[in-house]
């Protein structure tokens, strides 16, 4: 061990480190970060060092914005020499730049560089006018909060906040400066207080704080109420929410008694939102945000606050949630200027509503994706209009983010042709993905191209316009060939299935193949589906058995209904019905696979398990008509109709509504089976009991009626009216009539049914 | 053109599945589903329109996918012969044979047009050669295939026949070790060309069984009193049952006894061939619905049993998907599947409207594969096989 390593000579190396580190902050009268820092850009600019400048300004955001905005409003003053005019354009693209490069990327400088210098002009007396306010009264901090009601919109707070460090700077060295100095420090506090709360981002607090030089903010001879806002703000900096909590309430009740402007008092309850998002109390902060903002009559805060309320849903991901506060943040915007804020969060909605969309689309909840989608539209297409992209995106970013956003729309509209298809309204469909199609392009996006124009091959195929399918099909894959991987296998499969529904088998299996090779391993669905069309094709080409080797490895590949159906159906179609049955068997939760079954196993004369799987689609409304058909037959069939006569009775039912619907096979298949159907009733005489006229266990020979127990048939008693006709009576008796009993044990029922029988009988006498 | 009307009956028939893959979709709302059921429909009738249309663009796909079925009436043999009719097609050709005394015909399948034309042409070469006696037993197996069963009968046999075996020297060809001569009179004669549309004149009902001894359709055949009217006995001998029946309006009916149509259905395979037609002139309005009705299910029954082809004559307001079975070519050995219980798994596989559909479709493929040089479209579309879509 050396000398230099005992403890002693350490601590003493350390005193003289921190007495060396201290000089110059001791020189300068106290911490001044931002003067080390201007010193530093002073030094890049003689150097013409730009990437240093840039990196400056990425390295310290907060003190590039100080002097960004405490310089850039010059250029709009027509007084200034043009020449310092040049030096303030360049320091400020440079920091533009790099705040542009942070993370989060801060777009608000380039934008403001692009103003014209009438616009900076006009900026800059929006912000005096704030300025004044502030600095002629008593305090500052609470005069520049109450200013704020007066203001248009966030920009200009957010400018003002950082040219009154600027102008702080410069007014410490002058004489009587640093009184200046103070004030505008605390009229600026006053900007990064009311800021924080209303957008609900501790950012300038935290710019403030850094330009004092510490992590904290400090006051000078700050009152009580002062103290416990500060104090407050600066323990959510450093995430003491219980403390803050407690002092952000307890200035609250300071301000109001100490008779506070209101704005001020109002704007102080959202402390109670900033301690709710550092809890992550999603729902807290969202309540207190929107009880704030129905109180407040400031518009441009207002739309903060409901813009932090749809991000609230966001991040908590309620896309529901977010739906009713984008519709609600959208009307609150309305005069207001958009801010760069505003598509950040639409956008992060918009992608939110895409994916529940497609994960509702895939759990059956076609109503609730589409209205996501209809909200993400409305929004994406705000998103994409040139008014807001031109506000809150810079020139140099502003065509890249246009074709993000048209790939956002694409996805959209793909979303759109996905729920039609699905539907069965196939020329939407077309529609919706040719629209997707059309925006991938904007986007110069060949894979979203590619995904659009596959999803279009199939709509066109399933609106029957074959042709039309092929081509979107080819030119789908053209644009999907550079990216490879399931897009590109899918793309396979499309072009594949038009192909087969051509009866162009080769080129069907060939693309079932290229599909394969195009995805090593991938997603087993995607690799059973394209093994199925191979083996689609090869069956359709009589290579049957080849067909059904390729499903049993589809199977292993990718063990899913769609596969064992196709497998059953192949093995059924050469004659092994119980492996057909054995194919289905892990799959029997799917419908069609447990109707398949069930009339694989009516035909195996398996019976029960044929009742068993066929039984539950006999019941119900809303089922699927062909599914029911198909039931009903091979029901029929398991069926033993001779002595389930009832249950073939209840069958017919079930099916006879739905028939007319039905596919015309399903159709044929159960009238194959089915029993004749009842006549339709015809009046009084449909209730004749058989054919001929006669009721069971009579027979019509020569005309009459006649049956065994025609000798013991009986005139039944006539109404005492008949009977007093007299004559008639004779005539009237029925010739035939069966036991009094008649074939059910019942008596001879009423005396309509007997006139009606009467009648026909001697109509064929 | 066919190649328009062709694309036209597979997107019709493509939309008709793919609709009904909506109604099968559980998740789709009713509403929409009303409407793919609408739709559905429509599909169908585009379907049946585009294979009008088909069979209008090229006659000759309508001879090809449905040739002529002589009717009972047409052959009905004079009491004192024993007639055979000819019909060459593409892929096979068939005899039909009617009795004297029996109602039913026999159909007898023969090598397509191309094989019995190369055949017919070295028998004829032959015979001015000396023409081996394989050869002419080889051609007397592949082209009087009726001839030993109608051994019973010492009654000239008159040949019906055109094309390469037009007034083709029958009579010389070897059966049972003998020529054809040798055992009965044979006399020929120049037939006609099958007409287009032959199938819409169709006459009774004929249907040809091949159902062994304990098949419980002969039972149910026997039951309904078939006997009295229907297999002669040598074919009854044999396992063959031949029937001929009428579609009425009360159903399917031999002689005046109804012929259940269930029985068909529940064949199970043991079905040889069904013809059903009937005779549009035959039809009167009144009962034409109902007639139409009866044949649908006939057809059904057929198919579901397992038979080998159904024709059924395309009438006006006919269900599209019956119109389209048919098809001669299911005439093959080839087991047309089941559209009943069966079928279910068919359809899961080929989709949709029935596979009967799509190989209606795949007929007119392989016609235009075989006629490739003489049809309008060059056989672009040529290719054989059926339309199938992967589930």
């Amino acid at each position: 061990m050396t000398s230099s390593s005992t403890p002693v000579a350490r601590i003493a190396g350390r005193l003289l480190a921190c007495l060396v580190l201290a000089l110059p902050a001791l020189a300068f009268g106290g911490a001044a970060p931002y003067a080390d820092w201007i010193f530093q850009v002073d030094r890049a600019a003689d150097a013409r060092d730009d990437s240093r400048l840039i990196e400056l300004a990425r390295e310290s955001p907060h003190f590039a914005r100080i002097w960004f905005y405490g310089n850039i409003f010059d250029l709009g003053v027509s007084g200034i020499p043009e020449g310092e005019k040049a030096r303030i354009r360049l320091r400020a693209e440079r920091f533009a730049e790099g705040l542009a490069q942070t993370e989060p990327p801060d777009e608000q400088a380039r934008l403001t560089l692009e103003l014209d210098p009438e616009a900076l002009a006009k900026e800059q007396a929006a912000q005096q006018g704030l300025l004044n306010l502030a600095l002629n009264d008593v305090s500052p901090v609470s005069a520049a909060v109450a200013a704020l009601g007066d203001t248009p919109d966030a920009q200009v707070p957010r400018a003002a906040f950082h040219a009154l460090l600027h102008r702080a700077y410069l007014a410490r060295p002058r004489l009587g400066g640093a009184r200046d100095a103070l004030r505008l420090t605390e009229a600026a506090r006053g900007l990064a207080e009311a800021m924080a709360l209303v957008d609900g981002d501790l950012g300038p607090w935290r710019t403030l704080a850094a330009w004092q030089g510490g992590e904290q903010v400090v006051a000078d001879k700050p009152t009580l109420v002062e103290e416990r806002v500060i104090a407050g703000f600066n323990g959510l900096v450093t995430g003491d929410a219980a403390g803050a909590q407690r002092l952000l309430d307890d200035a609250v009740r300071a301000l109001s008694q100490a008779g506070e402007p209101p704005l001020r008092v109002s704007l102080m309850g959202l402390g109670s939102a900033l301690v709710a998002d550092l809890r992550s109390d999603v729902a807290g902060a969202r309540g207190v945000r929107a009880r704030v903002a129905s109180a407040l009559q400031v518009p441009w805060m207002v739309a903060s606050l409901h813009r932090q309320i749809v991000l609230g849903h966001v991040r908590s991901g309620d896309a529901d949630g977010a739906v009713r506060a984008a519709e609600v943040f959208q009307r609150s915007r309305e005069g207001v200027r958009p801010r760069v804020e505003d598509g950040t969060a639409l956008n992060a909605a918009v992608v939110l509503w895409r994916v529940e969309a497609r994960s509702r689309f895939e759990a059956g909840r076609l109503d609730a994706a589409e209205r996501l989608l209809a909200a993400a539209r409305v929004q994406a297409d705000w998103l994409r209009s040139l008014e807001l992209l031109g506000a809150t995106v810079s020139e140099a970013r502003r065509p890249v983010e246009a074709r993000t956003r048209a790939g956002r729309a694409s996805e959209l509209a793909a979303g759109f042709g996905a729920l039609a298809h699905r539907r069965g309204r196939f020329e939407a469909a077309i529609e919706a993905f040719e629209g997707a199609r059309a925006s991938a392009a904007e986007a110069a996006d060949p894979r979203l191209e590619g995904l659009a124009g596959t999803a279009l091959a199939r709509s066109l195929l399933a609106a029957g316009r074959l042709d039309d399918a092929a081509a979107a099909a080819s030119a789908a894959l053209d644009r999907l060939k550079a990216g490879g991987g399931e897009a590109l296998a899918d793309g396979y499969l499309a072009r594949g299935e038009v192909r087969l529904w051509r009866g162009d088998l080769a080129a069907a299996f060939a693309n079932a193949n290229e599909g394969l090779r195009a995805i090593s391993g991938g997603t087993p669905a995607l690799r059973g589906a394209l093994h199925r069309l191979a083996a689609a094709a090869l069956a359709a080409d009589g290579q049957a058995e080849a067909g059904i080797e390729r499903l049993r490895f589809a199977a292993q590949v990718a063990d899913e209904p769609a596969t064992a159906r196709a497998l059953a159906v192949a093995l059924e179609r050469v004659g092994q019905l119980t492996e057909a049955r054995a194919a289905l068997a892990a799959h029997l939760a799917d419908p069609d696979a447990a109707v398949a079954d069930g009339c694989l196993a009516a035909r195996l004369g398996v019976g029960a398990d044929a009742q068993a799987r066929l039984a539950p689609w006999m019941t119900g409304t809303d089922g699927d008509v062909d599914r029911r058909v198909r039931a009903g037959a091979c029901l029929l069939l398991a069926l033993d109709a001779s002595r389930d006569k009832a249950r073939v009775a209840e069958v017919a039912a079930a099916v006879n509504g739905v028939l007319a619907h039905a596919d015309p096979a399903d159709s044929a298949a159960w009238l194959a089976v089915a029993p004749p159907p009842t006549p339709p009733p015809r009046g009084r005489r449909s209730r004749r009991p058989s054919a001929t006229g006669c009721s069971a266990g009579v027979t019509a020979t020569g005309g009459r009626c006649s049956s065994a127990t025609s000798a013991r048939c009986r005139t039944p008693r006539r109404p005492s009216r008949a009977r007093s006709i007299g004559p008639s009576r004779r005539r009237w008796r029925p010739r035939c009539c069966p036991s009094r009993s008649g074939g059910s044990g019942r008596a001879w029922p009423w005396p309509a049914r007997r006139r009606g029988r009467a009648s026909m009988c001697r109509r064929r006498r | 053109m066919p190649a328009p009307a062709l694309n036209a009956a597979r997107g019709a028939l493509a939309q008709a599945w793919f609709l009904g893959r909506v109604l099968a979709d559980a998740a789709v709302e009713p509403a929409a589903r009303q409407d793919a059921l609408l739709a559905r429909q429509a599909a169908f009738g585009a379907l049946a329109t585009a294979i009008a249309g088909l069979r209008t663009a090229a006659p000759r796909y309508a001879a090809y996918a449905a040739p002529a079925v002589p009717t009972a009436d047409a052959l009905a043999a004079p009491a004192d012969r024993v007639r055979s009719f000819y019909v060459l097609g593409t892929n096979e050709s068939r005899a039909f044979t009617a009795s004297p005394g029996v109602a039913a015909l026999r159909v007898d399948a023969l090598p397509g047009r191309a094989a019995t034309a190369e055949l017919a042409a070295e028998v004829q070469k032959g015979l001015g050669a000396g023409a081996s006696r394989a050869l002419l037993a080889r051609a007397g197996g592949a082209l009087v295939p009726q001839a030993p069963a109608l051994a019973g009968h010492g009654l000239p046999l008159e040949i019906e026949a055109d094309g390469p075996l037009g007034l083709f020297p029958f009579p010389a060809l070897t059966v049972d070790g003998a020529p054809l001569a040798a055992r009965r009179a044979v006399r020929l004669r120049l037939g006609l060309a099958p007409r287009a549309e032959a199938p819409a004149t169709l006459g009774p009902v004929a249907v040809l069984g091949d159902c062994a001894a304990e098949c419980a359709a002969r039972d149910a055949l026997q039951g309904a009193g078939i006997d009295a009217q229907g297999p002669v006995s040598p074919e009854a001998a044999a396992g063959r049952v031949h029937l001929a029946a009428r579609v009425t309006a009360a159903g399917l009916r031999a002689g005046e006894a109804p012929l259940p149509t269930a029985w068909l259905a529940r064949a199970d395979g043991r079905l040889g061939e069904v013809v059903v037609g009937a005779r549009a002139a035959e039809l009167t309005p009144k009962d034409a619905g109902a007639r139409i009705d009866a044949g649908r299910r006939v057809a059904a029954a057929a198919l579901q049993g397992g038979a080998a082809a159904v024709v059924v004559p395309g009438l006006p307001g006919e269900l599209a998907a019956i119109a389209l079975w048919r098809r001669s070519q299911g005439h093959r050995t080839r087991v047309v599947h089941h559209v009943g219980a069966p079928m279910t798994v068919v359809r899961e596989e080929v989709g949709g409207p029935a596979r009967a559909l799509a190989d209606a479709v795949a007929d007119w493929q392989r016609f235009t594969a075989a006629q490739s040089t003489d049809l309008p479209d060059g056989g672009a579309a040529a290719i054989a096989g059926p339309v199938v879509v992967v589930p």
